[in-house]
């Protein structure tokens, strides 16, 4: 898939849109305004973005610990090679405490390859889903990482 | 936080209105004038609940790539090959977890190429060998909660 190209102008706008909004009541005429274009055409790129699915979200950011999500633990999955992964993919997604569920590419030395984030109000929470999770598809091989540390943690400039 | 908040909270993660005065649109939804809106995100925002507003991209979309990386690091060489990896613009996420495999970072880049490319010089420069796995099925990508329920509850999938 090529890499989508957008005028100066417009990534001028985008690189706005992707850090924080402008505190005010108008925050799109300000980007407007530090950009160089029009306040018409701030909302209508990013309109047409979001209704293609190139901006997925236009929101804010919580911090989940401040939030009251303050737990959470990397599940990845070890599907054996009779279950169709795509249907244990699907029924863990269907899970509300599950925030990404991805299928990847395996490696010799670590064969999982299904990968759940889960969250949770209190601890053992995440055990907890992931024993359900486990009873629930049949899939039982697992590896729980469980994050101890933050080393890093921004959003993409992809502009 | 009060109620009020939390219902603000709900309806700007998710969809944060693309319009000329968004906060009078957040406000009529809740019962509230614009600047009482305002007023409310303000302090949210200054409080650290909320970490940012804007727009986040999905990487595909946009024709980039992306994977999930995990490495074994010593323990006494942490800080270094942590500092290592956080140089790359193209990691937005790093963590610590309690396993053999005890770095995860996440790794965004134009293409395949780049990404294989500036792996291999962290592991030329280290010495550390990176799992490098990339995603080959999105089932799920979540990251608003709903703060008005008990568990989170699925406000519709973002692609």
């Amino acid at each position: 898939m090529p890499v989508m190209k957008f005028t100066d102008k417009e990534q001028a706008v985008l690189a706005l849109a992707g850090a924080d909004l402008p505190d005010g009541p108008e925050p799109f005429a300000d980007i407007a305004g530090l950009a160089g274009v029009g306040e018409g055409e701030v909302l209508g790129l990013l309109n047409r973005l979001r209704s293609e699915g190139v901006i997925r979200r236009f929101g804010a950011t919580l911090r989940h610990q401040k939030a009251g999500y303050g737990h959470n633990a990397m599940v990845a999955w070890l599907v054996p090679e009779d279950k169709d992964p795509e249907a244990v993919g699907r029924i863990m997604a269907a899970r509300p405490e599950i925030s990404h569920c991805y299928l990847r590419r395996t490696h010799p030395d670590w064969p999982y390859n299904i990968y759940t984030m889960i969250h949770g109000k209190n601890p053992g929470d995440c055990l907890r889903v992931a024993e359900e999770l486990a009873a629930l598809t049949g899939v039982r091989e697992r590896e729980v990482l469980l994050s101890v540390g933050e080393l890093k943690k921004t959003s993409m400039s992809y502009f | 936080m009060d109620d009020l908040d939390k219902r603000i909270l709900d309806l700007i993660q998710s969809d944060f209105p693309l319009e000329a005065r968004p906060y009078d649109a957040i406000g009529a939804r809740v019962g509230l004038t614009g600047a009482e809106a305002l007023a409310r995100v303000r302090k949210l925002r200054s409080r650290g609940v909320i970490r940012r507003i804007g727009a986040n991209f999905q990487s595909r979309k946009l024709g980039w790539s992306s994977t999930l990386c995990a490495a074994r690091v010593p323990e006494d060489r942490l800080e270094e090959f942590a500092a290592e990896v956080n140089r790359h613009p193209g990691v937005t996420h790093n963590y610590l977890r309690r396993h053999r495999y005890n770095v995860w970072f996440t790794y965004i880049a134009p293409s395949r190429q780049d990404i294989e490319a500036a792996l291999a010089g962290i592991s030329a420069k280290t010495g550390i060998e990176i799992l490098d796995l990339p995603m080959e099925k999105m089932f799920k990508i979540k990251v608003d909660f709903d703060m008005n329920s008990e568990q989170g509850q699925d406000p519709g999938q973002e692609q």
